[in-house]
């Protein structure tokens, strides 16, 4: 599994270059910043909380290269929580996971970089804001993760190019033929992304 | 005299940022709030800010976007907001007044304010001297290529000149330069960028994206932090030399 565990630091390289670049984390202390000069103590201390546990997360190099999904989406959240708060009324964030779904093993770090570049190639271009959806369900032997959101009418998939590719290598190396992510941009104003792979339970894995 | 401000940035908490420090200046009035550059666009013909407050980076039309479409009366004193210290130059090439980084510090914050009522002050005696005369003059083509030796200026009725010599420092304030001259200030119709191509290089130095001084004025210069300098003229008044120009200036003094 040494091929697996390096391709998880890769991806978790990638979030954090993500979440050290100037936009995102400048923006974000200059929310706390505005909380804390417009006397909203409570807000500017629950964000900070939020900023410090996801870069915690990312900074940590934990032996396992699986988690559930329940863990991999608690990261998601608390990431899209940050975005919520910066863009306002502008992100709408929706979940939809089936409970089987939840207790699914998932690579480490498999969908932080396509949630992120849900909102930075997605939302954060679209003066009227959008919807960030992610759907998970298992059926047949197998897991199925949805990441879709709104975007610009007309934008490509330009900037998701290496957050896919990354994303494909990993599928490749863990689950060859048996893993796959597409993506759909049959609605001009959306973007969808499919992952696949064949379902396993925590336990069945952690013994 | 109070100063109409138009805050425009697409996140809200931003926003929230720069209107709530406005509130502690008693002059700052708040006219209006754009949450993206197309209702900036609208909004800034019917409300007629003085003062506009601009993210850079924002969907659909930017912050940059926003001050090129804008006709230039109506973008005199524009200070971009952007989280990306390269975006700072792309400002000044647009002639905005200033640029503050996110996070704002409240400091900068207050000296941008500063700043910002010095450029309007100016420019209201301007355009009532403008009003009575109808004398205004921007440089010629020819002029812009010419060595300054004195700069013409109007002074109430009278038209003077002041000599290059005397003046200590120069400010950039947008398309305009403050030339600061014992303890008053007279401001010149030309952008800093423009005004340094003039000067003699051997007399004057930039030392900062908004300051040109004249090396004679110079008392001393002290080292700060981040290999910045604090820079004091022999008046007194002590300026900041960026890390960015501070190799020009110990050219100059070696």
């Amino acid at each position: 599994m040494v091929a697996s565990e390096a391709t998880a630091r890769e991806a978790q390289l990638q979030s954090l270059r993500y979440q050290l670049q100037p936009h995102f984390l400048f923006n974000t202390l200059n929310a706390i910043s505005s909380l804390v000069v417009s006397k909203q103590p409570e807000r500017a201390t629950e964000m900070i909380a939020k900023l410090a546990g996801l870069l915690r997360t990312t900074l940590s190099f934990p032996e396992a290269h699986l988690v559930t999904l329940r863990e991999e989406l608690a990261v998601a959240e608390e990431y899209l929580s940050i975005e919520e708060v910066r863009f306002g009324p502008r992100l709408v964030v929706l979940l939809s996971v089936s409970p089987e779904a939840y207790e699914a093993q998932v690579p480490r770090f498999l969908l932080q970089p396509i949630v992120e570049n849900s909102i930075r190639h997605g939302i954060a271009r679209c003066p009227n804001g959008g919807e960030v959806v992610i759907r998970a369900s298992a059926s047949e032997g197998r897991l199925r993760i949805e990441i879709e959101n709104d975007r610009r009418d007309g934008t490509g998939e330009e900037g998701h190019g290496l957050g896919l590719a990354n994303t494909r290598t990993r599928l490749e190396k863990l689950y060859g033929e048996q893993g796959s992510i597409t993506v759909s941009t049959a609605q001009k104003n959306r973007f969808l992304v499919l992952i696949q792979f064949p379902l396993a339970k925590a336990a069945s894995i952690a013994s | 005299m109070n100063v109409r401000v138009l805050v425009v940035d697409d996140e809200p908490l931003a926003r929230v940022g720069i209107v709530t420090r406005l509130g502690a200046f008693s002059d700052m009035l708040v006219v209006g709030e754009c949450g993206t550059g197309e209702e900036a666009l609208t909004a800034i013909p019917q409300v007629s800010p003085d003062l506009i407050f601009v993210d850079v980076e924002m969907p659909g039309i930017s912050g940059l976007d926003l001050l090129r479409a804008l006709p230039k009366e109506q973008a005199r004193c524009i200070v971009f907001l952007t989280a990306h210290e390269e975006y700072a130059l792309d400002a000044f090439n647009v002639e905005a007044l200033d640029y503050l980084l996110k996070p704002i510090d409240d400091e900068r914050f207050a000296a941008c304010i500063d700043r910002a009522r010095r450029m309007l002050s100016l420019h209201r005696q301007e355009s009532n001297f403008e009003r009575l005369y109808g004398l205004l003059t921007y440089p010629s083509e020819k002029d812009k290529r010419s060595v300054i030796k004195r700069f013409p200026i109007r002074l109430g009725n009278n038209f003077t000149f002041v000599q290059v010599g005397d003046v200590g420092w120069i400010e950039g304030l947008g398309d305009y330069a403050g030339l600061h001259v014992g303890g008053r200030t007279h401001l010149f119709r030309e952008s800093l960028t423009s005004l340094e191509a003039r000067l003699d290089p051997t007399q004057f130095v930039r030392i900062h994206r908004s300051t040109i001084v004249q090396v004679e004025h110079i008392a001393r210069i002290d080292p700060s932090a981040n290999r910045d300098a604090v820079l004091t003229l022999r008046d007194g008044k002590t300026l900041r030399v960026s890390r960015t120009y501070r190799s020009r200036l110990d050219d100059l003094l070696h």
